[in-house]
């Protein structure tokens, strides 16, 4: 990574969001999702095991029911055709960056369960290639599989892209589900909330799962203008980096997160005097949520500043999470408010009073969204209103 | 130019080796060889033994890289990224931990092999056993039969996102239960990118983007990662051996 001076010496234009789309369990379309985050509503509710081995396991996730699957096709595809509905045709010659930490593993689980699917749909590029068929996109694609973070990393990537003059164009498609093998495999690791989950609060006890997507459109200036495209806001400022200290658990200072938040804000010429805002990962688990509010003391010291979550609403919608909160946080700043943080109530020992149960209004112009996943990651971005 | 090389270091089913050791390179479709410790660490390493298949091959490449660019020692941590490629990524601990699963009706999944079914997991004991804070990420589907993980490791280097970075393939091959497919054969390369390295002696060759994006090594274009090997040996003077697999 370049230093802070040096990122300040290189040349980059302008990266404009000029479409973005969420489907959450709390709706299809980005209006619906910021209809229920701002009035507090929770979509987590109570799910039964999914295939028949494991019905009975009762625990609670926000799921997308109505969403479809055969034996040639997913459920992700299905959820990713949902957010993409609404989504306005790009330009060809556009790249294609996906975000995802398991695709379809609903189709592994029926295969290993001794159904004959498609086994093609199994990889993680899988998403990708269906996008391309679906928007008609002839440039290069890649996924990006960083655990929780892999929305951020994907978006971030797709922001150097255009700002290096490397792509004029850049599609970003973020998609995750709930199925017995996640749901299992977090409740093995014990970071399951037994109720909805409940970030920053004092009683918080594990993370709630959620499914979503998100799909954004990137382009330059020049881009935008050629295709008439509106200029929804910008992403600013992303950064990167590992913890290199556990598989699972973050570093309890912070110091990877800081790292990331400290390059985004180097890329996007800020200071932290800037940011009054934080569209947090927030995910409700004793460690993720103490080590944010380190690394922002750390960042910010002790100024006011509102930090918000909205996993109590959605779920952790995993590989997902960073493409949403990319778009919530875009939506936050042009409607000027802070959206509550659903499932809190009392503040943990270290959140003071940066985090309400409350939507407020705000003038802020930039938003931080950062994320944190398995194996150490962390990602930020800064959003920047439109104008 | 964008990057040098500075290392190269593989595992494949044809054995380990690095660019400046006497073992020559080629890479077949298999079968893999076990992977131990030993074969890439000197020292005992208790958490070798807990990793699943994918980490212990990736982290024995990633190994055989950092020695060959001087770097596998360290007492602090660096600000190297780790970027790496795989196609079937960990679907083989996937089919392991699914198993634990169906075991006893969901009963008694297996914590430690679920901590295991992201495939940048395998970059995070990297992270933790080399000691990189660096952004690390996995790109899909990028295996040894073509060259996307080095394009995109050369993007985040000239946008300033990373300065040196690891940067390579992994994959087991196609587990049991899939349709196999060239495009995934078994092993892992991985090469030391510096932007500015201070040992200009360590250099096996310039990296660079031509305008449409393709990865060009000493100014000609390369479209695999076994071909970038080649190319890195015939520039040192070493060459690899015939055969191996396009």
């Amino acid at each position: 990574m370049a230093s802070n001076r040096q990122q300040a010496q290189l040349k980059r234009q302008a990266v404009w969001i000029t479409d973005a789309a969420c489907t959450t369990a709390l709706g299809d379309s980005r209006q619906s999702t910021w209809d229920g985050l701002i009035n507090n509503r929770s979509a987590i509710r109570p799910v039964n095991g999914f295939s028949a081995p494991f019905s009975g396991k009762l625990r609670v996730a926000a799921r997308i029911d109505d969403l479809t699957s055969s034996r040639r096709h997913s459920r992700v595809f299905s959820l990713i055709d949902r957010v993409l509905a609404p989504f306005s045709a790009v330009p060809p010659a556009s790249r294609l960056i996906t975000a995802t930490t398991k695709a379809g593993i609903d189709f592994f689980e029926r295969r290993r369960l001794g159904e004959t699917i498609d086994s093609e749909d199994l990889l993680l590029a899988s998403i990708a290639h269906h996008v391309s068929r679906r928007l008609d996109i002839s440039g290069p694609m890649l996924n990006i599989s960083a655990a929780c973070a892999s929305g951020t990393l994907a978006v971030g990537k797709a922001a150097a892209l255009i700002a290096t003059g490397l792509a004029d164009s850049v599609v970003v498609i973020c998609a995750d589900l709930v199925t017995d093998f996640v749901l299992s495999g977090f409740s093995a690791l014990k970071a399951l909330s037994p109720g909805p989950c409940r970030p920053f609060d004092r009683h918080r006890q594990g993370l709630s799962l959620g499914e979503g997507a998100a799909a954004v459109t990137l382009m330059s200036g020049e881009c935008a203008r050629r295709h008439g495209r509106p200029l929804l806001g910008r992403i600013l400022g992303w950064g990167a980096s590992n913890d290199a200290t556990h598989m699972t658990a973050p570093d309890r200072n912070g110091k990877g997160l800081i790292q990331a938040i400290h390059q985004a804000l180097g890329v996007a010429g800020l200071s932290p005097d800037d940011i009054h805002a934080v569209n947090a990962h927030g995910t409700g688990t004793i460690y993720n949520d103490q080590m944010e509010m380190i690394a922002f003391d750390a960042v910010f010291g002790q100024r006011p500043l509102n930090v918000f979550s909205i996993k109590g609403a959605i779920g952790h919608t995993l590989g997902a999470a960073g493409g949403i909160e990319t778009v919530i946080g875009l939506e936050s700043l042009r409607r000027k408010m802070i959206p509550p943080t659903t499932g809190f109530q009392v503040a943990a020992q270290g959140v003071g009073d940066r985090v309400s149960m409350s939507a407020k209004p705000s003038e802020s112009r930039y938003m931080l969204s950062t994320n944190s996943g398995f194996g150490g990651v962390n990602g930020a971005l800064v959003i920047g209103a439109a104008a | 130019m964008i990057a040098t090389i500075t290392g190269i270091g593989w595992l494949t089913a044809d054995g380990i080796g690095a660019g400046r050791r006497p073992a020559g390179f080629s890479v077949s479709t298999g079968p893999m060889p076990a992977v131990t410790r030993e074969m890439a660490f000197p020292d005992p390493m208790p958490r070798f033994g807990r990793m699943d298949d994918l980490s212990r091959l990736g982290l024995s490449a990633m190994a055989m890289a950092l020695k060959d660019a001087g770097c596998f020692e360290w007492s602090q941590k660096r600000s190297i990224g780790i970027l790496a490629g795989t196609v079937y990524g960990c679907l083989h601990t996937d089919r392991a931990f699914f198993d634990t699963l169906c075991a006893d009706s969901g009963q008694s999944p297996s914590p430690s092999l679920f901590a295991y079914t992201l495939p940048s997991c395998m970059l995070g004991e990297a992270a933790i056993v080399f000691g990189l804070t660096g952004p690390s990420c996995i790109v899909n589907d990028a295996g040894l039969t073509d060259i996307t993980c080095i394009r995109v490791a050369l993007e985040n280097i000239l946008s300033g996102d990373a300065g040196t970075v690891l940067c390579g393939v992994c994959d087991l091959g196609a587990p049991p239960f899939m349709r196999d497919s060239r495009k995934g054969l078994p092993g892992a390369i991985f090469f030391m990118l510096e932007n500015h390295p201070d040992r200009s002696e360590t250099v096996y060759g310039h990296l660079d983007l031509d305008t449409a994006g393709k990865v060009r090594f000493n100014g000609i274009e390369t479209i695999n990662m076994i071909e970038l090997v080649e190319k890195c040996l015939d520039s040192a003077g070493r060459t690899a051996l015939t055969g191996n697999t396009p």
